[in-house]
């Protein structure tokens, strides 16, 4: 479901900093794979986030807020503040194929199917099959490029029987820490699709974290820019924090 | 015969429909209220109500008031920390009927029939960590004046209609005596089962079918539920105890369906006692000798004593890929069930056509005690596609209801008229409810196929309306479909609900423009199809409407 993996990707921003070492480089796989340890180094986190939606010539279309607290890879709990009308909308993800929306119009939980993970979120930037990826090691088979300054630049081809709207991906690691910069989706003709772009390295909570991702549609002329606006890691989230209980606790 | 139909136009408030299968459109309406407004505005009058037993009243609120501060105290809540989270909304609705035949009366085509603004706020006060209060508040401006004499020119509640209602003004606390144990008390709306607006197992607050448009939508009530949860199972047994009945909001036009030009369209079910009534009322008009008055209808409202009470017990829990859930509930039938049908041949006027005789008829309508056994269960079906499946079922065990005709015109021959007499009490006809069982269902799939279409189907055997017999429940097919446009802004919602029974439907078409934060456009249009003795095709069930609506929230 697009409202969870969204998540994913906001989580992805939310990482402690490591250098790609000697060892690392020496081969791509080694490079992203040590990249991927950076973005999903963590037991539970808890941060909230900012979406706006921006047209071509950068006007404001939309902003959504949420805060979300999430433990391992799977248990999140997101709640919506912003805009009004879905403030109070509560999603509760336990697994892939468990989902649950507080609707607090009808005082219900509601259980949702996977096949909403088709659907688009509000207009935003991001597919599913973008939102999804956590690990890009899991799923591409890297190729190093070439170094560009501080920079590594992978070629990301997806691996057999992964299926992807786009033919490749160009992905620009941060030799210092880890974090992965910029990708670029191209088609099978080279047409670049989108980019997405990381960055404003900030410390929250003790953590130097990248707070900022934008998403350019370079087809529709649209954007949506993704931000941090607080952190919190490895805080000993309870399991009773992921339940239908707390869900419609509302807080 | 159809029984009072609700205007069935099968969904809420646009978004929602597709909203309880996670749709990313939120409809802006925020459930809620504050007690202590009504008493503002009532000028601290004691709030017992229209009639409602002025001691029971005060003893009740009496004893959720003790209950409430028993909590707050044993929740030890008196110096926390308390946390606000407020919710604000603005709805503008106004709506064009566009029938001719579908009204009391058949000349009053293109009218403006519904202006309703409604501010709404909801504020959800956390005290602590464990306990939690909600209250609720909608104003609502009817731009429709109610003048109908000269007294009414200078009453400004005639000129500019205006009412205030609550969805919820209740207290929840968390952990009281046992971690696992939740209490909440006050006015609330609580919901059972997982169909799409049409759950057969969700009988704990009555129906509010007052705006077509919102199918579905429930009235708040006084309640205490508890509830324990069982995290080892994933699952809960919980407790619903509502001490005063309320009866479900009819729609406007549901009159329309009891009146002496609709005898053939009163809410009777049974077959033999609707022959029997039409029966009388051809046999007089054919006379020529009758003056039909519309019918007077008598609502025999269940007293608020501890008789009439009701509540309920279901447990939840989660079994592989299914969430499950079975209940108990035993209370009323929130809608009301003609019980007796008087006919008598009044006095004698003169008429532009000659001397008539009035024929009068009495109704007394009540509200049966209900059984209900329910079981539904939700899941997702990763080896299908991973289709949204839902079932809601419910055996229901009705009191027994004698329906019953009596009439100063003694026809031989019916099973259940008195041989030999005359005068105002012969029983006609009548048809009675035994106390069996029936049943109702709905079942249902969602599914999305891109990411700009969405489809939901559901399959119902009952009504909310349908009571009593299992011939008398029709089944019907709900369905719709959400066609998302110009980057999820512009949205085309097409809903129909068909009844299989009779082959009446209604149509619900919607464009909904959710291009800027917090705000929607809708316009839409309602259709009501079929003949006029159908579900949908009787004037009862509303008429048919274009309109449009804005929706601001934050």
């Amino acid at each position: 479901m697009i409202l969870t993996t969204a998540l994913a990707l906001s989580t992805a921003l939310v990482a402690a900093p490591a250098p790609i070492t000697d060892d690392d480089a020496k081969t791509a796989g080694g490079i992203l794979k040590k990249s991927d340890d950076v973005v999903s180094n963590y037991q539970d986190q808890e941060f909230h986030t900012r979406m706006t939606l921006k047209t071509g010539d950068g006007k404001v279309e939309k902003v959504i807020e949420m805060k979300i607290q999430q433990k391992g890879q799977n248990k999140r709990l997101v709640r919506f503040l912003k805009p009004g009308d879905v403030k109070g909308l509560s999603v509760l993800v336990l697994d892939p194929n468990t989902t649950y929306v507080y609707l607090p119009q009808f005082n219900k939980t509601r259980r949702v199917a996977a096949h909403t993970s088709k659907q688009s979120f509000m207009g935003t930037d991001f597919t599913e099959q973008e939102m999804d990826i956590i690990r890009y090691d899991e799923k591409f088979e890297p190729a190093l490029v070439k170094k560009d300054g501080h920079e590594y630049v992978l070629w990301l081809t997806p691996k057999k029987g992964a299926e992807f709207s786009f033919a490749y991906i160009m992905m620009w690691i941060d030799e210092a820490t880890g974090f992965q910069n910029k990708m670029e989706y191209y088609n099978a003709e080279n047409v670049k699709l989108k980019t997405q772009s990381r960055g404003e390295v900030k410390t929250l909570d003790g953590v130097v974290t990248q707070t900022k991702v934008v998403m350019t549609d370079h087809i529709k002329k649209h954007s949506t820019e993704i931000e941090i606006l607080s952190n919190k890691e490895n805080q000993g989230l309870k399991d009773d924090l992921f339940t239908q209980r707390n869900l419609e606790w509302g807080k | 015969m159809k029984g009072p139909t609700p205007t069935c136009t099968a969904r809420r408030s646009s978004t929602e429909f597709l909203l309880l299968r996670g749709n990313a459109k939120l409809p802006t309406v925020t459930p809620s209220g504050f007690g202590i407004v009504f008493d503002a505005i009532r000028g601290f009058r004691p709030s017992t109500g229209p009639g409602l037993h002025p001691r029971l009243s005060t003893a009740t609120t009496s004893w959720f008031a003790v209950m409430t501060a028993s909590l707050l105290t044993a929740a030890g809540a008196a110096h926390a920390e308390v946390t606000l989270n407020h919710t604000f909304s603005l709805e503008s609705d106004l709506r064009l009927v566009v029938d001719k035949n579908r009204g009391a009366t058949s000349d009053q085509l293109l009218h403006f029939n519904w202006n309703r603004n409604a501010v709404e706020y909801k504020v959800q006060a956390f005290i602590g960590e464990d306990v939690r209060a909600v209250g609720h508040l909608r104003t609502l401006f009817f731009g429709i004046h109610e003048i109908e004499k000269m007294n009414d020119l200078v009453d400004r509640r005639q000129m500019d209609p205006v009412r205030i209602d609550s969805d919820a003004a209740f207290l929840e606390v968390k952990g009281l005596v046992f971690d696992d144990l939740s209490v909440k008390l006050g006015r609330m709306i609580h919901t059972w089962g997982t169909a799409d607006q049409f759950s057969p197992t969700d009988n704990i607050n009555p129906k509010d079918f007052e705006d077509p448009l919102r199918f579905g939508g429930k009235l708040a009530n006084q309640m205490a539920v508890a509830t324990y949860y069982l995290p080892w199972l994933s699952g809960s047994i919980q407790a619903v105890w509502i001490p005063m009945f309320r009866p479900t909001q009819l729609p406007a036009s549901s009159a329309l369906g009891m009146s002496a030009d609709n005898v053939s369209q009163m809410p009777v079910r049974d077959p033999g006692l609707k022959q029997a009534l039409i029966d009388e009322y051809y046999r007089e008009k054919g006379q020529g000798a009758s003056l039909f008055m519309d019918p007077e209808i008598r609502v025999n409202m269940p007293p608020t004593d501890l008789d009439n009470m009701s509540g309920g017990v279901r447990t939840k829990f989660r079994l592989g890929e299914y969430d499950l859930s079975a209940s108990y509930f035993r209370g009323r039938h929130s809608f009301p069930v003609p019980k007796r049908i008087y006919s008598y041949s009044g006095k004698d006027v003169r008429t532009a056509e000659g001397l008539r005789t009035e024929q009068r008829q009495f109704i007394d309508l009540v509200y049966p005690r209900i059984q209900v056994i329910g079981l539904d269960f939700a899941a997702s079906l990763p080896w299908l596609f991973n289709l949204g499946v839902w079932f809601d079922g419910a055996a229901i065990h009705p009191e027994k209801v004698d329906m019953l005709l009596y009439t100063t015109n003694y026809r031989p021959g019916d099973p259940c008229a008195t041989p030999g007499m005359t005068g105002s009490d012969i029983r006609l006809a009548c048809s009675r409810n035994s106390d069996y069982w029936y049943y109702k269902m709905t079942a249902g799939f969602d599914y999305t196929f891109t990411s700009w279409l969405y489809m939901n189907v559901q399959y119902l055997h009952g009504f909310d309306d349908e009571f009593g017999y299992e011939d008398a429940l029709d089944d019907f097919i709900a369905g719709g479909v959400d066609l998302k446009f110009l980057n999820d802004q512009l949205l085309l919602r097409l809903f129909t609900l068909h009844d299989i029974t009779d082959g009446s439907d209604i149509l619900f078409p919607q464009f909904i423009l959710n291009k800027w934060d917090s705000t929607e456009l809708q316009l839409g249009a309602i259709f009501n199809l079929g003949a006029e003795d159908t579900k949908f095709g009787q004037k009862a069930s509303g008429r048919n409407m274009v309109f449009t609506k804005v929706k601001v929230g934050f």
